[in-house]
Formats: structure tokens, sequence, C-alpha cells
């Protein structure tokens, strides 16, 4: 089924997307290894999802390319993929077996395949007794585990899911977090958004981070988190880590100072400077969570807000 | 290519198959020829309970004249016997019947009903008086006893008789406000004044009704005044009736379509010999033959009735679809292009299904036989034998339908869609739609001055502008040439292909678009593709 030979599944090439004077994207430019899970990460209107339409097929770049499974037109290659939007529908009044093997049979599958295969995913997802029920019947829960199974019924090599964990229990994000991590076993890539940098930073193998339509930070999660974060509480003010060589920023909130280190510099070094300027009472050091990632990129940052296709 | 069409059949299959089978696919889809037959049927019945149990309604009259009351009774009690008279000779007479009865039919077989209605109107005017004793004097006496004694059993045999419907009070000298106050109290239809220069002028005669719509008592009386005045200025000139009658017979020429002569009678015709041989070659219109020459007026109606119906429900599954983000999951496996075809052929066969559902609802009688038909409902004996079905079903009508449905919906179809794309919530849909809903109220405005017309300048013009052509075609088509037809066709296909371009571009784009207010401008836009 895998008919890519490149090692990327996709590759944006200085992709733009425009509505109106509204920049959704601003020249991304990124390659996402095969077999990986990839995390879109931003804040609200970013324009990850504008770069997952363009992905799928549904929005083209207004300048630039996107090469997906190795084609230079998504069209060709729309049945080795699957797509779940961050808003998910579904017809109410199908039934719920139907309403799966009617996407395998729109991306090619034969009927009966398609019908084999609903069974088995129902089977997995643990839904087989609702098989036959309309999918109004359905809980919110549920009927996102559906819209996951019709995405996943003609077996896709690469599938790109919009904030899948949202609404979902726990039990179900486990479920769901496993089925992600099985695709991958399989050889399949696995695009995801998600709000919740903790998900994202155990579940990707990479991620992007995406503010105002540009990457700000892209590679695999290792790299990205490199790096250190020292916690100093102390007995003098900010001014006492002016010009101290590796600190990339400074926050202090009344004693407590937490200092972003740069990952090549030597952080016994900058205690031992740290202990020569002022009287330290504690300090802590760790790696940067993606979270404090996030936040120290986009922190600052004005949220956009806007009315076109962009969520 | 056939992965394209197979997106777009199963796109199509699932819609189709999701709105047949709902209750309320149903219920809309049947309610409409049961609603048609049931109307029919109380139409029928309630014509036969009509004829059959009229109530008597009565009515007096205040004569100032010298006895023309008088004479307009006899004229309608003539009227009464005569008619009475042609049903008993026609009527072969049953073991049962009354032996004054079997004696009136002998004798009408023996004299002619003109001298009997004479000599019975003699007797039933005066009862009393001493008639010389001839075999016909006797039968006359004993008719007109039995005539005075059995109104219900004449009913019976002539229905049509007026105190079958209306009954003269003769209580004498009834004053205006005694009447007034029986129209009042519904105990009268009304009264009619015979003013005294009545045979000179009827400028003061009234008639006096609170149902001032319900004329059929005054023109029923009129009609036997009208005749005793006839026959007093008759006898004033010394013309008897029937050379009167003869002399104000109007001409009339009765409406007949001609029917199609075989190959030999045209031969001959050419040769100039016995052309028609005795071949009829043209067939009275019958009054049903007459109303299946407005089957194209219905099937306009049917298919204006569709393609609003259908395309609005497009439009508002296109905005739902939209609103819950399914149409996102099916872009990322179909072009729009496809969506949009894949919807519009699901609507139209959900359409196509209700009119084959009709059509078999209204063809089942046919099918039963009409012989089960008739002797269930009698009535609908006429209408069966009349070929107004033929004229409903005639092919030319059906595929010029078909084909005119199919560019039809597509047209405002693919309009909806597109206007359904751009908007995100049913309301601001609506709104969108009106000014085409206006533009297509326009040909069911004109649908009957076209009727009349069909090759006139309105039906013309109107038949070149696409959102009116569909329309026009279902009214005009058994009138236009051949030639003339391929053309409309062929720019109405034209300017179809091209609205589903334009929708295509509105639908690519607008059918991502969030919360952004639609507009003209902003559909310029998008056609554009500014955005």
């Amino acid at each position: 089924m895998n008919t890519n030979n490149s090692s990327h599944s996709v590759t944006f090439e200085k992709t733009r997307k425009k509505f109106g004077t509204l920049v959704a994207l601003d020249k991304l430019s990124l390659q996402i290894p095969r077999g990986s899970v990839y995390g879109f990460i931003g804040p609200n209107g970013a324009g990850k999802t504008t770069a997952m339409r363009i992905l799928v097929g549904i929005s083209k770049p207004t300048s630039g390319s996107i090469k997906v499974l190795d084609a230079d037109d998504v069209t060709d290659v729309r049945h080795l993929i699957g797509y779940l939007p961050e808003e998910k529908g579904l017809y109410k009044r199908m039934r719920v077996v139907d309403y799966i093997v009617y996407f395998g049979r729109l991306n090619g599958m034969r009927k009966r395949d398609a019908v084999a295969k609903a069974k088995a995913l129902l089977s997995e997802f643990q839904l087989t007794d609702w098989e036959k029920e309309k999918c109004q019947a359905l809980s919110k829960g549920m009927g996102q585990k559906v819209q996951l199974m019709a995405t996943l019924v003609h077996d896709p090599i690469l599938m790109v899911l919009d904030e899948p964990f949202s609404g979902l229990d726990p039990v179900n994000v486990e479920v769901v977090r496993s089925i992600i991590l099985d695709k991958v076993k399989e050889n399949s890539t696995v695009i995801l958004s998600t709000h919740i940098m903790e998900q994202a930073e155990s579940l990707c193998d990479a991620v992007v981070l995406i503010n105002k339509g540009k990457a700000v930070l892209e590679g695999p999660i290792d790299e990205i988190r490199k790096g250190d974060v020292v916690s100093v509480d102390h007995d003098g003010d900010i001014s006492v880590f002016d010009g101290l060589q590796g600190v990339v920023s400074v926050k202090q909130v009344g004693r407590a100072a937490t200092l972003q280190v740069d990952p090549e510099y030597d952080v016994h070094t900058l205690l031992k400077t740290i202990f020569e300027r002022t009287r330290v009472t504690q300090f802590n050091s760790n790696s940067a969570s993606l979270h404090e990632i996030f936040i120290r990129e986009v922190g600052g940052s004005e949220v956009v807000s806007q009315t076109t296709p962009d969520a | 290519m056939l992965d394209r069409l197979y997106s777009v059949w199963l796109i199509a299959q699932r819609d189709w198959f999701e709105a047949t089978t709902t209750k309320m696919f149903w219920l809309s889809a049947l309610l409409m020829p049961v609603v048609t037959f049931a109307l029919a049927i109380f139409g029928m019945v309630a014509a036969t309970i009509a004829s059959t149990s009229v109530s008597v309604g009565s009515y007096y009259v205040i004569d100032h004249s010298d006895g023309l009351a008088q004479e307009i009774r006899n004229e309608i009690l003539r009227s009464d016997l005569t008619n009475f008279m042609f049903v008993l000779a026609d009527r072969d007479p049953r073991s049962d019947d009354e032996e004054i009865l079997r004696d009136v039919h002998e004798a009408t077989q023996t004299s002619t009903i003109p001298v009997l209605v004479g000599s019975f109107v003699e007797h039933l005017q005066h009862p009393q008086r001493d008639f010389t004793t001839t075999s016909g004097d006797s039968l006359a006496k004993r008719f007109s006893v039995w005539w005075s004694n059995n109104k219900d059993r004449i009913i019976e045999l002539a229905p049509n008789v007026s105190f079958a419907q209306y009954e003269e009070i003769l209580t004498p000298n009834l004053s205006e406000q005694e009447l007034i106050s029986l129209l009042k109290d519904e105990e009268i239809l009304g009264y009619f004044i015979i003013p005294e220069t009545f045979v000179s002028s009827s400028e003061n005669a009234k008639f006096v009704t609170e149902k001032i719509l319900k004329q059929d008592l005054a023109n029923w009386y009129e009609r036997f005044a009208t005749r005793v005045i006839q026959n007093k200025k008759f006898a004033e000139s010394n013309i008897s009736r029937e050379t009167a009658m003869w002399l104000l017979q109007r001409a009339s020429f009765r409406t007949s379509r001609a029917i199609a002569s075989s190959r030999d009678s045209r031969t001959d015709s050419t040769a100039g010999t016995a052309s028609s041989a005795g071949e009829e070659t043209t067939k009275e219109v019958t009054a049903w033959e007459a109303a299946g020459e407005f089957a194209p007026i219905v099937y306009q109606y049917i298919l204006w009735f569709l393609v609003f119906i259908g395309a609005t429900v497009l439009m508002t599954n296109t905005v739902e679809e939209k609103s819950t983000k399914l149409v996102e999951v099916l872009l990322s496996d179909l072009d729009p292009v496809e969506l949009m075809d894949g919807k519009l052929l699901g609507s139209a066969l959900t359409l196509l299904t209700v009119v084959g559902l009709w059509i078999f609802l209204i063809s089942l009688p046919v099918m039963m036989g009409s012989g089960a038909v008739i002797a269930f409902l009698p009535q609908a004996e006429e209408f069966l034998e009349s070929g107004v079905l033929n004229s409903i079903f005639n092919p030319l009508h059906v595929i010029n339908f078909v084909i005119f449905f199919v560019l039809g919906f597509s047209f405002y179809g693919y309009s909806l869609s597109a206007l359904g794309s751009v908007c995100s919530n049913i309301r601001e849909a609506q709104m969108m739609a009106t000014p085409i809903n206006l533009i297509a109220i326009v040909p069911l405005i004109l649908m009957f001055p076209i009727a009349l017309d069909k090759t006139g300048p309105l039906a013309t013009i109107m038949s070149y502008i696409p959102p009116f052509t569909p329309f026009v075609m279902m009214n005009v088509v058994a009138e236009i040439d051949w030639l003339n037809y391929v053309i409309i066709f062929t720019w109405m296909s034209a300017c179809t292909l091209g609205v589903r371009w334009l929708a295509k571009q509105v639908y690519t784009k607008g059918i991502l678009l969030e919360n952004k207010p639609a507009g003209i401008k902003g559909l310029v836009r998008l056609v554009g593709g500014s955005s």
C-alpha cells in the first residue's frame, strides 16, 4: 500500500496561504519524516488548520508548494490519507457501521472489504453493540471514535488529525493514543495538532510550533527541549542576572527567578557566577518542557483572532 | 474519470437513501396523490349526492300584473310534464310500476308528447271541470290525480322536475314585511315581484334574496317568465312560437379536432376521388379532452414545485453539512465539484422517486383495469374513457418534462448550493436565496398568458431566458418547431454548464469560510478568486 519511497511523507516548501489581506500561512517550510508522529502546535489561529487543510488538499496554497507522499498534487494520493477535522460532525440519521463503510467506499474500498474493516474497528474501539444504531444516538466521545474509525477504515498511510483528543475522556484518550502508536509501528505517518503540550511531548517524535503563520520552532522533541531551565531563589533583584553569559531569558517573581539557559552553555559555570553575585537560598536545574517552550515562544505574542477558514 | 463518477454516485446514493427512508418523505410523497384522489372521489360523490338529494328551496311571487304568475306556473308545469313524459317514453315499464305509469307509457307510444302534455295540463289546471269521457280524458284524469299525490315518485323517476329543487309558496297575499321576515329566517330562498307592466318592460321586476351570489333560482324562474312573455308577444304579432323560435335560432360551431387520415384516403384525396368515403375526419372535442389541453400547465406547475423544493433542500443540506464540518471530511476525499454533482444527483433522484410514485399511484386505477374502477366509482367512466389520461401521459410531455427537469433542477440546484456554501446558517441562506426565488416566481405568474398564446412574443422571449426556460418549455412544447427546440435546449444546456462553473468557483472557496458575511460583493470576489 505504501507507495512513497522518500524518507519524508510531507514536504512544505515556502508554502504561503492568504485570505484577502490576512496571511494565514507564511512561507512554511518543513519536512515530516515517514513513520513518525508529528505535532503541529501553536496558539489558536496560528495557521495549524490551514496547514493541515493544504496538506489534505481541501485548500490550495497561494504560493509555494507541498509534496505529499511524493506526489506534487495531493488529490493523486487522497485515498492514502485519512483526515480527522477539528470539529467533528456525523450524518445523524446514518447507522454507525454504514457511516464508516461510506467513507471507506469513498476512498475506493469495495463494499465487502469496507464492511469487514468497519466491523473490526468497531470491535477494536469496543463499539460493536452500537454498530446498527444511528449516529444521533451516540455520545460525543463515541461520535469522535466513530469519526476516527471513518478516518482509519481505508488503512491510510498518512493520517492527519486535527485536535484528535479534544472532548475525549482519559480512557478514550488512551485508546486513540494506542491507535496512533500502532499506526506508526506499521510505518504510517501521523500528523496531529494539539493544545495539550504534555500529549505532544509524550506522543510526538517531532513538532513544529506555528505562530502567526510562521514556523517558530521545528524539529525532534529532544532537540527542541535541549537546554536547561534553572530556577533560583535568592536575596537580590533581577539585575543580578544582567550580562550573564549563556542566559537566554530571565523572569523573576518575588525572590524566585527562572532562567532559560542556552543549550550550548555549561550550567555549572553559570551557577558558579550566580553564587558570586548573590546569596542563593535554593536552586534547581531541569530540561525545558514543551509547555515552557510554548509559553516562552508564544506567551508574549498576541493571539490572533480571525474570521477566515483557519481555526 | 470512472473513479470520479463512482464517487459522485456514492454521494448521490447516500443522499437518496437517507432522504427516501424517512417517514416525512413518504408522507409528503403520498400526500399529493392521496389528497388529489380523495378530492376527486369526494367531488364525484358530492355531485351524485347533490343530484339525488337536493334540498328544496322555497320562493314566493308577488304578482302586480294581470295573472302572469299563474301563466308562469303553468309553463313550469308544462315543462315538468314534458320532462316526465320523455322519461316515461324512453323507459321500459316494470312489473312493479303503477298501472297509470304503464298506461301513460303506452300512450306515449301512440300519441305525441305535446298532445298528452296539453291534455294533462288541462286536467291539472281544472281538476273539477267535467271533461267529455273519452278514453284519453279518462287517462288524463287518472294521471292528474296520480301526479298531484306522488311527488316523491315523480322525482325518483325524473330528478330534473322543478319541484325537486324549488317550491312556490302559494299562500295568498303575503306582505313584503312578512316575506323579509321569512328571508331572514331562511325559510325562503327569495321572492319575485312581477310589476304591472312586466310584458312591456321588466324594468321594475325584482328578485329579493339574502344570498345574492346564489342566482340559480332567479335564472330558472327568469327562463319561464321570458318564455311566457315571448309567447304573449308572439301571439300579439300573430307568429307561432315554433316560427319565432326558428327565426331566433342561433348559429353555432361545435369545437372539433381533425383525425389523422389514413394513407388510402390521402391517396384518394390527391386523386380527387371519393376522398373520405364516409370516414370521419373530425371528432368533436369533449369537455374532458379540453381539460386535457391543460396538461402542460400541470406539468409546468409540478416542475416548478419540484425544482424549488429540491433546490431549497439542497441549499439547506449544504449549509447543514458545512456547519457540522462534515463537508471538511468529504472534501478531503473528493473534489468540491464531485461533491456538488453527487448531492445534486441525489436530490434529483429523490425528486424523480416522488414523481415516479405519483405516476404509479395515479396510473394504479388504470392498471387495475378501468372496469374495476367504474364498478367502484361509476362517475369515473366518463373520465377514463375521455382520453384525458392520454393527454396527461403524452410521451412528448413526459420526455420534455424529464429533459427540462434535469436542466432546470441543475440550474437552480447549482445556484442555491453555491449560495448555501457561503452561508453560516439556514436563515442567512434563505435571505441570500430571496432574489432567486423572486425571479423564479415570474414564470409561474405568466403561466396562463403563455398557455393562451404559446407561439406569441411573450412565450418566445421567455423561452430564451435561462431561469424561465424550463418552465416555459413545458408549456409551449407542443407548439414549438424542432429547430427552435434544439436551439433552446442547447442554449439552456450551455447556460447550465456556465452556472455549474460559477457555482464551483463559489462553492470551492465558500464552503470553507467561517463567519464570513455573505453578500453579493463577497460572491463576486469569490468567483474572481481574490479571497
